[in-house]
């Protein structure tokens, strides 16, 4: 899997570019928007991120350029300036999703592997550590093939925790994907789900152990118990 | 301007009152040159010759009065001529030289006479007419044509008045048209010069100078906020990777709740951000929709299920109307929504009781958000929508927010094409109605 980055502000594309390849994903950085098309229009990326305001040429006309040379590799636009103008315009070009800054990487990457999914078709639509299961497509939660009867937030959390097992995710984190942006960060909602969650879980296994899979980490945040 | 017309028919009145008393008194002058005049005439044979009644007649005629008994008449004959009278004759005090005509004021049981006398070769023949009658005659002929006349001079002089008043009026309303039309979203807009008088001219001019003035300071505030909005997301962003790298690298769960705290605060930072740039563009008229139609009911109910979640001692109810749609961006009207909902949660007391309802109004969908509160002062309430505004600092101490959310909630309302607004209530309530659009068709 090969992402191209089209980002001028070196700042951001180190820490995106480091991530990125943390996560198991191959990332070509150009940081001009002539360049940025042109890697895009020889190279055979899987997925290709666009910042809208680059040098050289904009993303926005990057990606007009793209589709018209019939490039149909999905695009995520990355947005700072007048985010919604941008939003709706980059929609129309053919955008496949956007990111606003600031954003999280852990969040660029699940858009990612959105993007693949979408385009791998239905295969990976099951996520599952140990006996919790979870399905994409028909959302549905089971624990040892018990079913689970989650709420869409309590849903959307859990796929988020362990799709990443093991790896701690921050309350901003959490509510960033799960709720969107725009939630006030000092709100508990999150710790709220997570008690929901965890309480449902021992509904169906009265051991316990079940609700022990999601790992509080002192205030930090929370993770999912990695497979053993 | 009705106070103009007004004054100008009072003046037009009195120069026509004024008028006519001169006629009066010249009319009274005239009456003695007349009586000498009949007083001649009467003195002619052949004019007596043709009846006394008739001539009587004739002289009520052109003396303008009324009844035969404010008329008199004589004639004395010098010699042995039969004399002629009238039932009432004037008396005879005086002499008067012949060929001349004498006059003279006589008072007789109480009413006064003015008489003519005029001594022929034939002999002396008088005439004598009651004053006051006469007078009163013509003081009756001018109270009735001022009563005419005042009303009519009123009526002209007030349509003239309204006529020039509608005339001059026409560029200053022209202006106060384009004044009106002129909102934070048409600066752009200039009131033409052309065509009208050279004063209108200049006003118009200074007018649409004070308005680019005005665009471009407003244009530069609100470039200001973008650009400063703006600036501040490269940071932000690089701050925000980077923590969320040192997060996932530490294995302290010390630091890592160190760090966490601090992208609260970055998230916080970028809150304020976005909400500023919001702001701003609405604030410039270019707060762009990406318009979908959108289930209002669904989006709140999945809203007040997290807001749910967050209660502690107050209690939540709702009634939404299934199936609301509006025409709208699902992004904004998110954000509405979820600004008012925190809202009420945030500044709901505790122990008190939340209320969302939502409902077809006519061509609109209402939502209105109820929460009991601490006692509000309504210089408080007036404040409200004001930027950066948190409600009295004694009591919101512990409340988090920044005061951009309610402001913002209207902004986007408005850029909707509907409104928010605070209704009236009891001081320890606050109830806010968000009207939208309803889509058409559905």
């Amino acid at each position: 899997m090969e992402i191209l980055l089209v980002e001028d502000e070196q700042g951001i594309a180190d820490f995106v570019c480091s991530g990125l390849a943390a996560r198991g994903l191959k990332v070509r950085h150009s940081d001009d928007g002539n360049e940025g098309l042109e890697l895009a229009l020889q190279g055979n990326f899987d997925v290709i991120v666009l910042d809208i305001m680059l040098p050289g040429r904009d993303g926005l006309s990057v990606l007009k350029a793209l589709r018209k040379a019939g490039v149909a590799a999905p695009v995520i636009l990355l947005t700072a300036r007048n985010e919604l103008a941008d939003r709706v315009e980059g929609l129309n070009l053919g955008a496949d999703d956007y990111l606003a800054k600031p954003f999280f990487v852990e969040e660029l990457h699940a858009r990612i592997q959105a993007l693949l999914r979408r385009l791998a078709g239905d295969r990976t639509n099951i996520v599952q550590v140990d006996h919790l299961k979870l399905d994409r497509i028909t959302r549905h939660a089971s624990l040892a093939d018990k079913s689970i009867d989650l709420t869409t937030r309590e849903f959307n959390l859990l796929e988020y925790l362990m799709r990443s097992a093991g790896q701690v995710f921050t309350r901003t984190q959490i509510l960033e994907h799960v709720w969107g942006y725009d939630f006030d960060p000092s709100t508990n909602v999150v710790d709220v789900c997570i008690k929901r969650i965890r309480g449902k879980l021992t509904d169906l296994d009265p051991t316990g152990v079940s609700a022990t899979l999601i790992e509080s980490v002192r205030s930090a945040g929370y993770r999912f118990k990695q497979k053993p | 301007m009705v106070v103009a017309t007004l004054v100008v028919s009072t003046v037009l009145a009195l120069v026509i009152g004024l008028g006519w008393s001169s006629v009066l008194s010249f009319e009274v002058e005239r009456l003695d040159e007349r009586l000498c005049s009949e007083a001649r005439r009467f003195g002619n044979e052949t004019v007596r010759g043709e009846g006394l009644a008739r001539l009587e007649m004739d002289v009520m005629r052109k003396l303008r009065l009324d009844k035969s008994s404010q008329l008199m008449l004589r004639f004395e004959p010098l010699e042995d001529a039969p004399r002629v009278e009238s039932p009432v004759s004037p008396p005879q005090r005086h002499r008067a030289p012949p060929g001349e005509c004498s006059l003279a004021s006589v008072e007789l049981s109480g009413t006064v006479w003015r008489s003519a006398t005029f001594l022929s070769p034939e002999g002396r023949s008088s005439v004598a007419a009651d004053l006051a009658a006469t007078k009163a005659e013509l003081q009756g002929a001018l109270q009735r044509a001022l009563m005419i006349v005042v009303p009519l001079a009123l009526a002209l002089s007030a349509l003239g008045a309204w006529l020039l008043a509608a005339l001059t009026m026409r560029p200053v309303n022209r202006l106060r048209d384009s004044m009106r039309a002129v909102t934070q979203r048409a600066l752009d807009q200039r009131v033409p010069t052309s065509g009208e008088d050279l004063e209108f001219r200049e006003l118009i001019a200074a007018y649409n100078t004070m308005l680019a003035r005005l665009q471009a300071s407003f244009q530069q505030a609100s470039r200001f906020s973008a650009d400063a909005a703006h600036e501040l997301r490269t940071p932000l962003t690089i701050l925000q990777g980077r923590l969320e790298q040192a997060v996932n690298k530490s294995d302290n769960p010390v630091v890592q709740a160190e760090l966490s705290a601090l992208q609260d605060e970055v998230a916080r930072l970028s809150g304020i951000t976005r909400k500023l740039l919001l702001l701003s563009q609405a604030d410039a008229g270019r707060l762009a929709l990406n318009i979908d139609a959108i289930d209002l009911s669904a989006m709140l109910t999945e809203l007040l299920v997290d807001a749910e979640m967050l209660l502690t001692h107050q209690t939540l109810s709702s009634d939404i109307e299934p199936r609301l749609v509006t025409p709208g961006d699902a992004l904004l009207l998110r954000q509405l929504l979820n600004n008012l909902i925190s809202n009420a949660v945030r500044y709901c007391s505790s122990g008190g009781r939340i209320t969302v309802t939502a409902r077809a109004a006519p061509k609109a969908v209402e939502v209105i958000f109820r929460n009991s509160s601490l006692p509000i002062a309504s210089e408080g309430r007036a404040r409200f929508f004001d930027r950066f505004y948190r409600g009295d600092a004694s009591h919101s101490r512990a409340i988090e927010g920044n005061g951009l959310g309610l402001s913002l909630a209207r902004e986007i309302a408005r850029a909707h094409g509907g409104d928010l607004t605070l209704l009236p209530s009891a001081p320890d309530e606050v109830i806010m109605s968000c009207r939208l659009a309803s889509q058409t068709g559905s």
